[in-house]
């Protein structure tokens, strides 16, 4: 007996194309597989301009930002950060040898720290980000060892640290950028492309934060981490 | 309960007629349509290339459909590549006993599940009860009306048919068993006991299942687009995650899914971009310190493989963004519920005659005043008033329409086809509905009229066919 | 649709044959739309006809799924306007089916097929050529207008998306003196008419058509024109059975100043 999966391909063998043609037209369209069908206007501006964009459009996305020259400055923008909003003084932070400077920082008073992945009573997380967009505003973050994914979604307040030479004109290149530098050509298991806090408008589509993921999310863009190994 | 589920599934009259006369539902309506419209206006006047992108993502469309077999085939080798599994479905049935055995493979008993219409269209909920899965819905939308054992009203905004109150009794009933009865202020307080709730299944579930709105055959990736975070909360943290999409969810490319991307929130939403967009490839990598470690899609076809050397096989280029419901005044006026179909709206009453039936689902595409507002939103350009009208035309032919409709329809034909007979018979019922508008200006009753007649006047002719009068005046010059 | 120039270029300065195709509501309805549109383009320099052989452009049987039907009086309609260079249409809706659908009703480069294509491009709705083709200017009857009339210009569907008409009518209007045009809030929703949609499913149309009347009643306006007289005709029956007596009329009434028609 025929399994469902030769029956279906049999239908598509029949109505679709498989001629040599076909096998170049898709091999083409492999080859070009980062290449934007059209220009986008960010690939035209100067990344100063795309700087800016990504700020305006994270900020209309009601994500809050800040921005600091060094990795030292990180620290107190956190602990602002977690005051400004009467948070339990401590952190998930994930173990990113380029985020390992925040566990052994003096500027932490009663900071509980710790890395990991995030479990439920988690009320505060950090992540790295992979890279940010211009051309949506929204923020890269592809799961590792060193970035495990329940950090974008569990804990209520949500803080990512943005390096700003990793602010990319469109979703073609910086998913190329990973491509290219990553794990053989292998995707990693989540790349999530986050564009502020988690909400909904299913009720009487009245616009809600907070809704499974983060009520608040923070993104710190620093001028260079400088990883210790 | 919804009094439209005491109706008989199939008559679509008596279903329209109870929802223009349901209050709740005409209140939630009203308050949801210009929202729905105006969002969408204001995010596509931010991108002033969006009808270039239109024609490309028409383009990346047809290309896939074109090419269908092999970029299943490319993407299915992909996911295996990626450690995952891929399952082919030919019918809902096929596709229910599959995600039956997945959990019963890893002996499962909890499930979550984001937000997936071809779930509903598989009715894979009742099936999973039956088999005495725990299943529970976390899009916030699906998890009231899972609550109220409701079927969703729109495609991607599940509950626009209830009102807060609604809303409101359901969690009373199901949260606080009636009694305790707690005091709601505002919509943020009903979110947050929905949280609370789901945020134990989250963190229980043996399985997680979701939908797909992309499947990407370049890396085997399944994509989400969401702004709750469950469908992530759905797939990070059960051991087993099972992604349920159909055939035509497939692109090519990074460089295909980015394009799409680019035109589906602004035309769902009216948003800029989604709160998360995730792709998701294959199980958790060796050293990642959580994850699905059993990934499996399944790929149902359910008809579509049939569409695609088929005149109608435009409609299989529909990435699901629900602007052509939002835009449609049958839609307002009716909700979701009246079509009797997964798919309601224009998409519904173009692709449900093919998924479901032309003999259940024939009315659908009649009941369209042919405004053509859907194919001037929809995104991939899908003709649908002319896919509605190939609906017709079948229907015609395969002797569906009542003898009533058959009967005027060729006695008007004969009437038509005989240009002194039209002469006649115009002259005379000029004459008569004179004679009954009793120079008023307009007729209160005409028979064959239904309804008509409670709603609306008729405007009645007042002087002699222009025809006549102009005979008339030629043979005086 | 667009004119194009090339088109412009045909037509002026010859006399050339304008076939009016008078669309059954206006024939049975309200003739005088068709003696007013007659009345304008008599002043434009065409030879007009109208050929007496003429009924409805099909549009029901075709809407209703009798594709067989349609063509039969597809083929007649093309045979009655056999001579004529243009055919002028006061409705969208009919000028449309004709321009747009009946070229569907034939295979596909068939003899019938090109018979249709070469049909459909000689169709237009009747605003639309006389603002891309004639000169019109505004009766002079018009002078003597002593108040401001408010209008609010309903688009049909038809008009609107299938011939992407939405200024031409609106042109026209404005070059008469005594007019001030006005929107109203949801311009582009459809009035609930449909042809047979609006008996079929009465109660779905009813909603549609009490929602753009308060749209029309909000907006102040002493006037509803169209280019399309279902519409008028479905909006009219709504506002009479509510009791509101707003002067309701077709474009080409306007256009030619007729006051001594009655109201729809």
């Amino acid at each position: 007996m025929k399994t469902s999966r030769e029956r279906i391909l049999k239908r598509l063998r029949k109505k679709t194309d498989y001629s040599q043609e076909a096998l170049k037209n898709v091999q083409n369209r492999l080859d070009n597989a980062f290449l934007p069908y059209i220009k986008i206007p960010t690939m035209d501006q100067t990344d100063e301009h795309n700087y800016t964009q990504f700020v305006n459009k994270t900020l209309l996305h009601k994500a809050e930002y800040d921005f600091c020259e060094t990795q030292d400055d990180i620290p107190p923008l956190i602990l602002q950060f977690l005051k400004r909003y009467n948070l339990p003084h401590s952190l998930k932070i994930a173990p990113h040898v380029k985020l390992e400077f925040l566990l052994t920082c003096q500027d932490f008073p009663n900071v509980k720290i710790k890395s990991g992945f995030a479990i439920d009573t988690d009320s505060t997380s950090l992540s790295l980000a992979y890279g940010a967009i211009a051309e949506n505003g929204s923020v890269m973050i592809a799961s590792s060892n060193e970035n495990p994914a329940s950090l974008n979604f569990l804990p209520e307040n949500h803080i990512i640290i943005l390096e700003k030479e990793r602010i990319f004109t469109h979703y073609e290149a910086i998913i190329e950028h990973y491509y290219k530098n990553n794990n053989k050509n292998i995707l990693p298991r989540f790349i999530n492309f986050i564009a502020g806090p988690s909400r909904s408008a299913d009720i009487e589509q009245t616009l809600l934060l907070g809704a499974h993921g983060p009520q608040r999310v923070y993104i710190i863009c620093c001028n260079k981490i400088l990883s210790r190994n | 309960m919804l009094l439209i589920n005491k109706i008989p599934k199939h008559n679509f009259h008596s279903r329209a007629y109870t929802a223009l006369k349901d209050t709740h539902l005409q209140q939630a309506l009203n308050k949801t349509k210009h929202n729905f419209i105006n969002k969408r206006k204001k995010a596509i006047s931010h991108i002033p290339a969006f009808d270039s992108l239109r024609d490309e993502a028409v383009n990346i469309k047809n290309h896939t459909l074109d090419h269908l077999g092999l970029y299943l085939e490319l993407y299915e080798e992909n996911v295996i590549k990626s450690g995952g599994h891929v399952h082919w479905a030919q019918d809902s049935q096929e596709a229910c006993n599959i995600i039956h055995n997945i959990c019963r493979q890893y002996n499962a008993k909890n499930i979550t599940k984001g937000k997936s219409i071809v779930s509903e269209e598989i009715e894979l909920n009742n099936f999973l009860d039956d088999k005495g899965y725990n299943v529970t819905e976390t899009d916030l939308g699906e998890y009231i009306i899972q609550l109220r054992k409701e079927k969703p009203s729109h495609i991607i905004a599940p509950a626009v048919h209830l009102t807060q109150e609604q809303i409101k009794q359901a969690f009373r009933f199901h949260h606080h068993n009636n009694s305790e009865a707690p005091v709601y202020n505002t919509a943020s307080d009903l979110l947050s006991e929905a949280r609370k709730v789901l945020r134990q299944k989250f963190l229980h579930a043996d399985v997680g299942i979701t939908g797909a709105n992309f499947l990407i055959a370049q890396t085997g990736s399944s994509v989400i687009v969401t702004n709750e975070g469950n469908g992530d909360l759905t797939q990070i943290l059960p051991k087993t995650h099972i992604v349920i999409a159909s055939i035509e969810k497939i692109v090519p490319t990074i460089a295909d899914v980015s394009l799409l991307l680019r035109i589906l929130a602004p035309s769902a939403t009216g948003q800029e971009t989604s709160v998360y967009t995730t792709f998701s490839t294959g199980v958790k990598k060796p050293t990642d310190l959580e994850g699905p470690s059993n990934y499996h899609v399944v790929l149902l076809d359910n008809g579509r493989s049939h569409l695609l050397d088929h005149p109608d096989k435009e409609v299989l280029r529909c990435i699901r963004c629900g602007a052509c419901m939002n835009h449609c005044p049958v839609y307002h006026a009716i909700g979701g519920h009246a079509y009797n179909s997964t798919y309601p709206g224009p998409i519904g009453a173009a692709l449900s005659p093919h998924l479901f039936g032309l003999k259940n689902m024939y009315q659908l595409p009649f009941a369209s005043s042919f405004c053509g507002r859907c194919e001037e939103v929809c995104p991939v350009r899908i003709p649908l008033p002319k896919i509605m009208r190939h609906a017709r035309q079948k229907a015609y032919a395969s002797n569906l329409l009542s003898f009533k409709e058959n009967f005027l329809l060729s006695l008007w034909g004969y009437i038509v086809k005989y240009h002194f007979l039209y002469r006649i018979t115009s002259y005379v019922s000029i004459k008569c509905l004179r004679l009954i508008s009793r120079q008023k200006g307009y007729v209160q009753w005409l028979p064959f009229f239904g309804t008509y007649f409670s709603h609306k006047y008729l405007v009645a002719p007042t002087q002699d066919s222009f025809i006549t009068q102009y005979k008339r005046q030629q043979k005086n010059i | 649709m667009p004119i194009t120039t090339q088109e412009k270029r045909t037509i002026k300065g010859t006399k050339k044959q304008v076939g009016f195709f008078v669309t059954c509501l206006v024939d049975f309805l309200r003739p005088s739309v068709g003696f007013n549109c007659l009345k304008i383009l008599e002043t434009q320099g065409f030879e007009i006809v109208v050929p007496l052989t003429q009924s409805c452009c099909g549009q029901p049987a075709y809407n209703s799924g009798d594709k067989n039907l349609a063509k039969t009086i597809a083929l007649q309609i093309v045979d009655s306007f056999n001579q004529c260079d243009y055919i002028v249409v006061p409705s969208g809706s009919c000028a449309a089916m004709m321009r747009k659908h009946y070229t569907s009703l034939a295979k596909h480069s068939s003899t019938q097929y090109e018979l249709f294509s070469a049909f459909a491009k000689k169709i237009y709705e009747f605003t639309d050529f006389l603002y891309h083709f004639c000169n019109y200017q505004h009766p002079p009857s018009c002078a003597n207008e002593t108040s401001v009339k408010h209008i609010i210009f309903h688009d049909s569907c038809s008009s609107l998306r299938e011939l992407g008409i939405k200024d031409s009518p609106r042109k026209l209007l404005q070059k008469l003196p005594h007019v001030s045009l006005v929107e109203n809030s949801d311009p582009e929703s459809c009035c609930g008419f449909g042809g047979v949609f609006c008996v079929k499913f009465s109660d779905i149309s009813a909603k549609m058509s009490q929602e753009k009347a308060t749209h029309i009643l909000n907006s102040k306006a002493s006037c509803l024109t169209s280019t399309d007289l279902g519409c008028l005709i479905n909006i009219a029956g709504t506002l009479r059975k509510k009791g509101e007596n707003l002067e309701i009329r077709h474009i080409a009434e306007i256009l030619a100043n007729d006051k001594t028609s009655p109201s729809i």
